[in-house]
């Protein structure tokens, strides 16, 4: 309310005085840009900066979840993760786990985008479907498909004995198989976001040109190489790197589903171990602050290809 | 002529193979969980499987509402969720109109510093906001969830809304201006509304991520009557009763506010997403 007395000064008279859109105001424009924005300043500035700050700090500390008192270390929490082979059993872990997941969302998202650009009957319903399994929580995903591939109950033995009559289905939540079920599942959850991005994308190509090449003799496969990718490429680029950061972080689907083995201990499951299992604060800090850094990374290469991507667009 | 018939008839055959596989592959197991959330336990481990039931069985859902906490913590969900959608929204939106309308030395480089927030991990944050909520005495409260959903929709809902504040002309609000409205009004009547579609997906994406989440629930939650829906359905797994019917009556109630933000936004969704998320 205090915003409308202070940036109309005089309000009754304004209909008169065709200058009205260039109000007199007792303060600038950059004060109320600055009023404006300073709630999501403070939320940011809140939860999200003073966190990290937080971070940097507890991971030069032993400090323990259930101790109210730490000290300094030093160094010795990085130290020790550089020395301790499961931590690169970990990065190892995560960087499969996310470039398996990231290139096969790609594959399918573009060409489930490209059958959901045509026209047919039934197109509404099939895009709902198409992008269902990204609205559903996490706890939903991992259960389900839990219930599914159960090795003695689940409906997958079934479908296998179907196919293979006989043959002993292998058993896709053991130990051995639990990661490449992991990878699938993350994908089945994960590709309707690059579905929507590059449907979207596509709405944008002039149909025109696809016609006229249509015209010219040009089979699908030479339209989609030629004409299709390359307008696609900029966006593939950026979903390329922000998916790749979303999939190194995950974090729930990868512990619901397949819990804390050693085959899917990625560095956020890692991360979640040290502080809420062995309630090892500071050095779950350390492990946090390794993808905090890895994140600033990604994010400062995402960003610059963003703003090349806009630069070439517009 | 043939040929160019032949050429369709053969795209439109990978077509209809490829969608059937489609629709099979991701609607199959939401199909499964609804079918197990209502099979009689005879059915339930019938070998081979059960794919339709002709004798439907509630106790699944009897069971769910009888011998757990499931209104109580439908009712926390609700409440966070709803909260976090209605601070982060308004914030956002206010944040948008300043960027856009009054730009300032810097406000280029809080968009930019937005962008770096929307990519943090909550990994990353869970950590020390532990530690911070712990001292702030924010564990186990509705605000403490609420405010962290909040900042977590903000860079995102931001990023998202510019573009849809931007679209709207300046010409418009002076417009209004002539007619004698205020900045106040002129913002209220001309400008949020044009900017509708955008606030609608934000505000069903913030619900949404507010909904689903399960680390900083669970994090930040440790007392039974405070729990969220996702936490609790996986304690509900933990404890080892492997009720399918019962498991997967919850899992169905929690799809429904999911089911039905999506069938009434979907069009706003599309195109939110399609303006913000990668642009």
């Amino acid at each position: 309310m205090s915003l409308t007395r202070t940036t109309t000064t005089g309000a009754p008279a304004v209909n008169t005085e065709p200058r009205a859109s260039a109000p007199r105001r007792r303060m600038p424009g950059w004060f109320w840009g600055a009023l404006l924005l300073s709630p999501a300043f403070l939320l940011v500035l809140g939860v999200i900066a003073a966190p990290i700050a937080y971070l940097v700090r507890l991971s030069f500390t032993d400090a323990h979840a259930y101790l109210p008192k730490f000290s300094s270390v030093g160094f010795d929490n990085y130290a020790a993760l550089l020395r301790a082979p499961h931590f690169w059993d970990s990065v190892r872990t995560t960087v499969w786990y996310a470039g398996l997941t990231v290139g096969l969302q790609l594959v399918l998202g573009v060409l489930i985008a490209l059958m959901l650009h045509q026209r047919f009957r039934g197109r509404g319903v099939v895009r709902l479907v198409a992008l269902a399994p990204y609205m559903v929580p996490s706890i939903v995903v991992a259960l389900v498909w839990r219930w599914l591939l159960d090795p003695t109950t689940g409906a997958y033995s079934w479908a296998i004995d179907k196919v293979w009559p006989g043959s002993e289905p292998p058993n896709l939540l053991s130990p051995n198989l639990i990661f490449w079920s992991l990878i699938a599942v993350s994908v089945w959850m994960f590709t309707p976001f690059i579905v929507i991005s590059v449907l979207a994308r596509l709405q944008t190509i002039d149909p025109s040109v696809v016609e006229a090449a249509t015209v010219d003799g040009a089979g699908a496969w030479r339209r989609f190489w030629h004409i299709v990718l390359p307008e696609l490429k900029p966006v593939l680029y950026t979903l390329i790197l922000l998916r790749f950061m979303f999939m190194f972080t995950k974090f729930d689907v990868v512990y619901l589903f397949a819990g804390t083995g050693t085959e899917v201990r990625t560095l956020p499951v890692l991360t979640f171990q040290r502080i809420f299992g062995e309630a090892r604060l500071g050095s779950g800090a350390a492990v946090a602050m390794v993808l905090f850094v890895l994140l600033l990374i990604f994010t400062t290469v995402y960003l610059r290809t963003l703003y090349r991507e806009r630069e070439e667009t517009a | 002529m043939t040929a160019a018939l032949h050429r369709l008839s053969r795209v439109r055959w990978y077509l209809v193979i490829g969608i059937v596989v489609l629709v099979v592959i991701n609607g199959f197991p939401f199909y499964w969980m609804a079918l197990t959330s209502v099979k009689p336990g005879t059915e339930l481990f019938a070998f081979p499987p059960r794919f339709i039931t002709t004798a439907p069985d509630f106790s699944g859902f009897e069971r769910l509402f009888e011998t757990t906490n499931f209104l109580t913590y439908a009712k926390n969900s609700l409440i966070i969720a709803t909260g976090a959608t209605v601070v982060s929204v308004v914030v956002s939106a206010l944040a948008a109109y300043g960027l856009t309308r009054f730009p300032f030395p810097g406000s280029r480089a809080f968009s930019t510093a937005i962008l770096y927030a929307y990519t943090f991990a909550p990994i990353v944050i869970v950590v020390p906001l532990y530690g911070m909520f712990r001292e702030a005495g924010l564990i186990n409260s509705h605000l403490g969830m609420i405010l962290a959903y909040a900042s977590f929709g903000v860079p995102f809902s931001l990023w998202l809304l510019q573009p849809f504040f931007r679209a709207i002309p300046g010409e418009l609000e002076e417009a209004a201006f002539v007619d004698g409205a205020n900045r106040v009004k002129s913002a209220w009547y001309v400008v949020f509304p044009q900017a509708l579609p955008g606030l609608i997906a934000v505000s069903v994406f913030t619900f949404l991520l507010a909904w689903e989440d399960y680390l900083f629930a669970r994090v930040l939650i440790t007392e039974d009557e405070l729990k969220t829906l996702p936490i609790a359905l996986h304690d509900l797994y933990n404890a080892s009763l492997q009720d399918w019917p019962l498991l997967m009556a919850a899992a169905v109630l929690i799809n429904v506010p999911v089911l039905i933000a999506f069938l009434f936004v979907q069009k706003y969704l599309v195109a939110g997403w399609g303006a913000g998320a990668i642009k």
